[in-house]
């Protein structure tokens, strides 16, 4: 261990924005607040209830526009977010500015050379009463990087070389590389932490297989779930509903009706246009920036969108804050790559300098050569990217260009995305990652199996994309980070518009609500006035 | 029977006596001035029901009749503009409904046998397959526009029309004037189109404007489900579907496409119980098509 | 009688395979698989390849096809690609919630269209008549998920009274919790199903009305009201079981634009998120059912008249 730093040491020179170490002691009572974040009542000052001792007991209902499809929290898809948190823990969680905090690792370090680390685990059990051990977590690893079963996980994990046991309770890491911290902390906080023996795709189809502060009571497919409290779970007291049930709707807007009418007490992941006839009477918490990111991806490889400067054209012509402002209903905030403003690549100037500017993309356009129309797909239940694509039809028809729009169901649009047949599609990419890195996992953007270019990245992207994934020391970080929004600004495949920011609403009634950086719903420290 | 079939023969007191029906008159009147209406207005102001103008969600005021929607586009124009949708949808599939029912059941009930067996098994399966998976079907597979929203609501109206006309050749079949027409050696398309379909149109004509009405209905369902005619033209169904997430920020948005399909559908169900009255079919014809 | 009986069953085993290829053709013929669905737009072809193969969607579409008839003929419908539980289950598990709306809508339309049919036809040419009239046309006017809207906007979030997303509880365990969650989808089902089903009582009442029996019967001195109930009702409710008979055919097999608008658990629901999900066995499994139901309730329908109108002689 003398190798490593020790964790009440100062950060090593040259981490600047993040210090390394939590200290599980000033943890202590606190670690059990897990995701602090954004709490219920956040952009409504003192509302009824907030300052009490929070009360144990009770049932919660929210509501969801979405049903669940797995207890795999390796599958990271946005209708399976409610039971993430919920039924799972996670090593490491994130606060909004990406600050670390204990979950089930209860303390970790990096060693001195970016080579290896070592996490300890918090002595707790998962739900069936088993301890949780190192080799959960190296099973876990295991399970990742097979290409096969790692799903979300295998990017994340693919800077591990070998996981090993120290004892019961810790793991060993060594890296295939130098590895900056920010790219360690993200594997933690992206890693759910699943019992060996259930940690199988199969499996978690009907079962979960967590230490979450929630064990799975009852599933009735495309219905609803119900969940009971963790007699078990770490923190001691929490979580203080005794059941939380979700219940699956088939629209946002069915969502809402039965949230007015008090047929649920709360819904989840609701589209940010609601927000104007929930904000007064509810309890509103709005989903973080890096979560989801809306994009406007033109497919590469087909005309017109294989001539960059037609791309650019139409990067010109995407006016965000006419679509923040009547799409998103004044929530959100602009971005011009797939960055959120609260990430460490993000740069802001970019939204100066390519802003919107229907001359510049006139001239864009006209020097191209390229064709001047082109087919949207979109979801007819995603009525936001349907709003968003008439409002970027409109904009493109006054520089010539002719924007159709083909509305199909949502698993059409997806299959036609992964197999490379739509022209272009508006798709939110999540990149909640404290590393810069994190921007590679995207379908989109991605090195390997990328669903727009498939082979045929740009070599310049490709370049920068290695320099990142080599860079570990925060200089090497930054300007490799520079230098790939150059590249993604320059080639416009993936143009961003706006964070998303997804909305929680609630019942006055309950407080104590979060969500992680991720939007994966937190009630851990929930309650009902 | 016997009259109605006197009645086809002189198509002229028919008519008369149709416009003699004030209600049904009066009907074809506001069906007639809607579509007018419609078609001035994408004449004129091709582009209004489209455009968007930054004033979102206002009220009925005299610069937008109607008030605007959530882009500030024009609800007065769209709401006029989106007529056509529903007469061409209502029309188109009840065209296409009755020219294919009315083909198979007049082949099954004339020619009789297998051929009979297998159609009639074909339309018991149309009558019971669900009309949301043949309406995704259509709109996924072939894309979505106004006439593959066509095709599957006309899917779900052939039954009704094939069994009607079945039922009406079965009574024809073995009268003298189709028997005398065999045996003046007519062949036996000829016999099915010139001799039996004039004499069964009654109640298949008032089956055709059943299942116009309620095609501008079930056309709207297939939007709630997100399966109607493609953005950004405009339908009411449609603006029906939008308004729903805006029942409280704009309560009049609903309001007006709601009234149009219902004072369509109403309009097009009067002219049906007129034409019903004059051509004497009973009540058979009531059944409508519906998305389940 | 036997005989009929067995010929007409003998119709359903064409119609059922005819439906079981048709579906399978349509569903195939839908971009995008369960597979896709499970796994995600960031999964990569590898990890699709996987998944499909767990599924067995990885062997040729016929052999899948045969594989599931196969198993199908034995009783087994195979398993949900997307919750792993099995066809067979998820269908009984929302049985029972559809059957008690489609009873509770059934109930909804003979009280709504047994009275409207009637006024109709004996109040001709009157203001109530007309009056009756204009809300028949009104009901087949208005689409359903817009009664299912307007009805959640004024009973659930107006007035509080009735939950917008509705729960399902057994009526004979808990009637008045299903009350509560059956009658707004119920109303909106049977408000269009029970104009119809009116005009049809109405035009049958007013042709029975001008029949020679009904003329006997008021020769006899019986009262107006017990001739039109006793003799006229009677026969003129006839031509209406069928069409009633046909609605609750198809009320079983699941409503899907009703439940959506409820949020109530049914089969309707279950088949359009399998169709969502392009939940291949779950389809199938959902579509043969409701077919299955209506064929047999046609043959039903069949039977009742005959005994209900003894003129009939099915042979």
């Amino acid at each position: 261990m003398s190798d490593m730093r020790s964790r009440a040491g100062s950060p090593a020179p040259g981490l600047d924005r993040r210090t390394l170490l939590r200290g599980l002691a000033a943890a202590g009572g606190l670690a059990a607040l897990g995701p602090i974040l954004a709490a219920c009542g956040g952009d409504d000052s003192g509302d009824g209830g907030g300052g009490g001792a929070p009360s144990r007991g009770g049932k919660l209902t929210v509501g969801i526009g979405t049903p669940l499809t797995d207890f795999d929290p390796y599958n990271h898809l946005a209708v399976n977010f409610p039971m993430m948190a919920t039924l799972y823990s996670y090593l490491i969680t994130y606060d909004d500015q990406y600050k670390p905090t204990p979950d089930l690792a209860a303390e970790w370090s990096l060693a001195a050379d970016n080579l290896s680390a070592t996490i300890k685990l918090r002595d707790t059990v998962f739900h069936d009463g088993s301890p949780v051990t190192a080799q959960d977590v190296i099973a876990g690893i295991k399970r990742a990087q097979d290409p096969k079963t790692g799903i979300s996980q295998a990017a994340t994990s693919s800077i591990i070389k070998e996981a090993t046991a120290g004892d019961d309770t810790t793991v060993k890491l060594t890296f295939v590389k130098p590895t900056a911290e920010a790219r360690f902390l993200d594997f933690m906080y992206w890693f759910p932490v699943v019992q060996a023996s259930r940690n199988d795709a199969a499996k978690l189809k009907q079962e979960a297989g967590g230490s979450g502060p929630f064990t799975l009571s009852s599933y009735a497919p495309g219905d609803r779930m119900l969940f009971k409290r963790n007699e078990k779970y770490y923190a001691q007291g929490r979580p203080y509903l005794d059941e939380l049930e979700i219940r699956f709707f088939d629209s946002q807007d069915s969502l809402v009706s039965a949230l007015r009418a008090g047929s649920v007490g709360g819904a989840l992941a609701l589209d940010a246009r609601y927000i104007s006839q929930l904000q007064s009477g509810f309890n509103v918490v709005k989903g973080a920036p890096g979560a989801l990111i809306n994009l406007f991806r033109m497919n590469p490889l087909k005309a017109p969108f294989d001539n960059k400067l037609v791309r650019q054209a139409v990067a010109r012509a995407i006016d965000r804050d006419r679509l923040i402002k009547e799409v998103q209903n004044g929530v959100g905030a602009p971005v011009y790559t797939s960055y959120p403003p609260n990430a460490l690549g993000f740069d802001a100037s970019l939204l100066d300098t390519f802003a919107f500017d229907l001359d510049a993309a006139k001239q864009l356009l006209d020097s191209s050569g390229g064709q001047k129309a082109a087919v949207a797909t979109v979801a007819s239940a995603d009525k936001a990217s349907v709003s968003a694509l008439l409002i970027i039809q409109e904009d493109l028809k006054k520089i010539g260009f002719d924007l159709q729009l083909e509305t199909v169901d949502t698993a059409t649009v997806n299959s036609r995305y992964l197999e490379g047949s739509l022209q272009c599609v508006v798709r939110a990419s999540s990149n909640a990652y404290s590393s810069p890195m994190g921007v590679a996992q995207d379908s989109a953007f991605r090195l390997a199996n990328n669903v727009l270019w498939k082979d045929e990245l740009p070599p310049a992207y490709v370049a920068a994309v290695a320099q990142l994934d080599k860079a570990a020391s925060s200089a090497e970080v930054d300007a490799a980070t520079k230098a790939v929004s150059a590249v993604l600004t320059d080639e416009s495949w993936a143009v961003g518009m706006y964070t998303v920011n997804a909305l929680s609403v609630f019942d006055k009634s309950v407080q104590g609500f979060a969500r992680n950086p991720a939007d994966h719903p937190v009630f851990t420290d929930a309650y009902l006035t | 029977m016997s009259d109605f079939v006197e009645e086809e023969t002189r198509p002229v007191p028919v008519v008369r006596r149709f416009l003699r029906d004030r209600g049904a008159l009066a009907s074809v009147v506001v069906l007639l001035l809607l579509l007018v209406g419609s078609l001035l207005a994408s004449w004129l102001v091709p582009d209004k029901a489209t455009q968007t103008s930054g004033s979102l969600h206002r009220p009925p005021s005299a610069g937008h009749l109607l008030g605007t929607d959530e882009l500030g586009r024009d609800l007065a124009a769209r709401l006029l503009i989106g007529a056509q949708a529903s007469v061409v949808v209502a029309f188109a599939s009840a065209l296409l409904g009755m020219a294919i029912g009315v083909a198979a059941g007049l082949v099954g009930g004339y020619v009789g046998r297998w051929w009979d067996s297998v159609l009639m098994r074909v339309m018991d399966l149309l009558l019971a397959l669900p009309m949301v998976l043949v309406a995704l079907v259509v709109v996924v597979v072939l894309g979505p526009s106004t006439l593959n929203v066509v095709i599957a609501i006309a899917v779900a109206a052939v039954p009704t029309f094939a069994r009607l006309a079945r039922a009406g050749v079965l009574e024809l079949r073995d009268r003298q004037f189709v028997l005398a027409a065999k045996a003046m050696g007519a062949g036996s398309v000829d016999i099915m189109t010139r001799t039996v379909l004039p004499n069964i149109m009654g109640p298949i004509i008032v089956q055709f404007v059943v299942v116009a009405a309620s095609a501008v209905v079930a056309a709207a369902s297939l939007s709630f489900l997100g399966l109607g005619v493609p953005p950004p033209a405009p339908s009411w169904g449609s603006m029906l579907q939008q308004s729903q997430s805006y029942l409280f920020d704009n309560a009049w948005y609903g309001v007006f496409p709601g009234l149009a399909l219902a004072l369509t559908v109403l309009c097009l169900d009067r002219i049906g119980v007129g034409l019903q009255r004059v051509l004497g079919s009973s009540g058979a014809a009531d059944i409508a098509v519906e998305v389940r | 009688m036997t005989s009929y009986l067995l010929r007409r069953l003998g119709q359903f085993v064409p119609v059922l395979l005819l439906a079981t290829v048709v579906v399978w053709a349509m569903i195939y013929a839908l971009p995008g698989n369960p597979a896709q669905v499970v796994g995600g737009t960031d999964a990569t072809p590898e990890q699709l390849a996987e998944i499909s193969s767990r599924m067995g969607l990885d062997q040729p579409i016929w052999q899948q096809f045969l594989t599931w008839l196969g198993n199908a003929v034995r009783g087994d419908l195979g398993t949900s690609f997307v919750s792993g539980h099995t066809v067979t289950s998820l269908i009984l598990d929302r049985l029972p919630a559809t059957v008690q709306l489609s009873v509770l809508a059934m109930i909804g339309i003979i009280v709504l269209a047994v009275p409207l049919g009637m006024v109709s036809a004996l109040a001709q040419g009157t203001r109530l008549g007309r009056a009756v009239n204009v809300v028949l046309a009104a009901g087949l006017s208005i689409p359903t998920f817009w009664f299912g809207i307007l009805f959640i906007l004024v009973f659930s979030i107006y007035l509080g009274v009735l939950p917008a997303a509705s729960d399902y509880a057994p009526l004979w365990s808990d009637p008045g919790a299903a009350l509560r969650g059956g009658v707004l989808p119920a109303l909106a089902l049977a408000l269009p199903a029970a104009t119809v089903t009116a005009r049809f009582i109405a035009s049958s009442m007013t042709e029975v009305m001008e029949r020679d029996f009904i003329r006997t019967a008021r020769a006899k001195g019986a009262g107006e009201w017990r001739t039109v109930v006793r003799h006229g009702l009677r026969n003129a409710l006839l031509p209406a079981v069928t069409m009633a008979g046909l609605q609750l055919g198809h009320l079983l097999g699941g409503a899907i634009v009703v439940e959506v608008v409820f949020t109530y658990p049914g089969l309707g629901r279950l088949l359009f998120a399998a169709l969502s999900a392009r939940d291949y066995a779950l389809i199938q499994g959902v579509i043969l059912f409701a077919v299955a139901i209506f064929l047999v309730l046609n043959v039903v329908i069949d039977l009742l008249y005959a005994y209900l109108d003894p003129r009939i002689r099915i042979g």
